[in-house]
């Protein structure tokens, strides 16, 4: 079974790779990641002369490392909606083209396709998170350094180069939790319809409904539940180290951070789950 | 015939979509190393059948082994000896025809590149290899359909509708490649179709299935019975000739058409027919006895059938 799995994993990365999409999304990743600090600094810059501050009043707060973390937020949004339109139309998609019967008459077990199918989107998106945080990252160096994080009044050393580093790297590895749940949202979409569009359209509402529930919702226990509140909040973390608040270390600890995993892959379990269950129920061609 | 010399066989397979029977208790059996055909009409049943036989579908009751193993339950270990194309090809349209089967090779366990070059060469799509798959026109795509059939060298090649959207030329490559598949390599062939033609002239054996359900299997010689004959009348007045044909013994069946009638009967009665048509009156212009082709053995199996499912329904 490993090793049909491998070999789809193989042949599904290799379609992502062979088509426009995933190719554009790659690119557009490293230009927002890329562009976004310096795009910062100047709206930054733009508002403090607006506001008579003058130019400088807008970099004294700001440094490397914010920007790269407000860089990575805003790829991060759309590495998460490439995923789930990937995701989402993953079966439909094949479905829809009649593929999905070349492949079944393939000895292959429909659990082992959709397994490939997880691991090639969830892989993709992940490529696509590291490809925007490296790209963050050189966009905040060409624009404000990435160096020790330092008061900027008293110019006392809060966060040395190597531990924001560390944090980004964990920031990174824990936002890859929620990129699963999301690929497994994505999948379960994808098996409810035959129609890519729909399947696609469905999953991005789903996301929202379930970000705007853990907006809204007052119990924390809600909140916590959702692999949505895991999302945004390792990168989160960075950026309020990078403005020397240390109490939201907290949150990037150890419980924190099992907590978010935990969570995360719950749902992406439970959404995998569901589409096997639905994927192994249906008829196929029919 | 013993089950080993049988390649697929099914007992009482019945796929039904709630209350609609798309397959309904077919026993069907394919020996091994000819070419057999699944003949019927649009909705007659084969492609659901075709379906069941790879296990895209789940049967509602019955089984259908294949090389005597349960397809339900060994289909894993049965599928690397079956290629086949269901309900007309589907591939990646933004791969090429070349990279679209070494693909689909790798998935199996992997292809050699000359093999992917030896099944595009059968199907006259070498030249083309490299071109994609969206730009491909029907008769394109069908004729890679049936490459990827043969990627694996499979023993037993299930075909849905090979020549369907094929240009002349292309359906004789496709016949012969039947016969060859068949005659040279020893491999069992299941084509279905809707062209009686074509599996008169491509098929050792055949099903006729109409409403889910074999109505009649066996060679393709043996069902053409040259004493089941057909007799084309040539006369200007067909109603009346048509109402006289009825009542003479042995006519199982007349047609009415524009210049006479088409008379189904057992051959020894030609001369009969010819007589009570002159005793009564008509002018018989000419009287030309032929064999019974597949498509009228079908309407005929087919009525049969009907008539016998309605007696049974009341």
């Amino acid at each position: 079974m490993t090793g049909r799995v491998l070999r789809l994993t193989r042949f599904e990365l290799r379609k992502l790779a062979a088509r426009r999409l995933p190719v554009l999304a790659l690119a557009l990743v490293v230009a927002i990641a890329l562009l976004a600090p310096s795009v910062g600094r100047a709206v930054d810059t733009a508002s403090s002369l607006m506001s008579g501050k003058g130019a400088q009043a807008a970099d004294s707060w700001k440094n490397g490392w914010t920007a790269m973390a407000s860089a990575v937020s805003t790829a991060r949004l759309f590495v998460f909606i490439v995923v789930v339109v990937l995701a989402g139309s993953a079966v439909a998609e094949e479905a829809s083209h009649g593929t999905l019967k070349t492949l079944f008459v393939r000895p292959v077990r429909r659990v082992e396709l959709l397994l490939a199918k997880a691991l090639a989107t969830w892989g993709w998106g992940a490529l696509l998170l590291v490809v925007a945080v490296l790209a963050a990252m050189l966009g905040a160096e060409l624009n404000l350094g990435l160096y020790d994080v330092a008061d900027p009044t008293f110019g006392i050393t809060k966060h040395t180069f190597g531990t924001m580093l560390g944090y980004t790297a964990l920031a990174t590895v824990v936002t890859l939790a929620p990129l699963a749940a999301l690929t497994g949202l994505g999948l379960l979409a994808s098996c409810l319809s035959d129609h890519p569009g729909h399947a696609t359209g469905g999953a991005i509402g789903a996301l929202f409904f379930l970000s705007g529930l853990a907006g809204v919702a007052t119990h924390p226990g809600v909140r916590d539940a959702m692999f949505v509140t895991y999302s945004a909040m390792p990168f989160e973390v960075v950026d309020a180290l990078a403005n020397q608040f240390a109490g939201e270390r907290e949150r990037l600890a150890l419980p924190g951070v099992v907590q978010a995993v935990v969570v995360s892959l719950a749902w992406a379990v439970a959404g995998f789950g569901g589409a096997t269950w639905l994927l192994g129920r249906r008829d196929i061609g029919g | 015939m013993g089950d080993g010399d049988l390649v697929i066989r099914t007992r009482g397979l019945t796929k039904a979509y709630g209350a609609r029977f798309a397959v309904r208790g077919l026993d069907l059996e394919v020996p091994r190393g000819c070419a057999f055909g699944l003949l019927g009409q649009n909705g007659a049943g084969k492609t659901t059948t075709i379906r069941l036989l790879l296990g895209l579908v789940r049967p509602t009751a019955g089984d259908a082994l294949i090389f005597g193993r349960s397809i339900a339950e060994e289909r894993l270990a049965l599928l690397p000896r079956i290629g086949c194309m269901v309900e007309g090809p589907a591939f990646y349209p933004y791969l090429s025809a070349r990279r679209n089967l070494s693909w689909l090779g790798d998935i199996a366990g992997g292809v050699a590149a000359a093999r992917v070059d030896e099944c595009l060469a059968r199907v006259g799509l070498l030249d083309r290899g490299d071109d994609l798959y969206r730009g491909f026109s029907t008769g394109m795509r069908q004729r890679l359909g049936i490459a990827a059939a043969l990627l694996l060298d499979p023993e037993l090649v299930i075909l849905d509708e090979p020549v369907s959207g094929l240009d002349p030329p292309a359906v004789l490559v496709v016949r012969r490649l039947i016969r060859d598949l068949v005659e040279r390599e020893g491999k069992t062939v299941v084509v279905s179709s809707h062209l009686l033609h074509e599996v008169e002239v491509s098929c050792d054996r055949v099903a006729v299935i109409d409403q889910g359900r074999v109505v009649a299997a066996g060679e393709v010689k043996a069902l053409l019975d040259p004493d089941q004959a057909w007799v084309d009348v040539s006369t200007p007045d067909p109603g009346r000739a048509a109402e006289v044909a009825r009542g003479v013994e042995g006519v199982r069946s007349v047609e009415a058409r524009p210049d006479g009638i088409a008379v189904g009967l057992e051959a020894q009665q030609a001369a009969a027919l010819n007589r009570r048509l002159v005793e009564a009156g008509l002018e018989v212009r000419a009287l030309v006895p032929r064999k019974r082709s597949l498509e009228e053995l079908f309407h005929e199996l087919a009525g049969t059938a009907r008539v016998e499912a309605a007696e049974l329904r009341s």
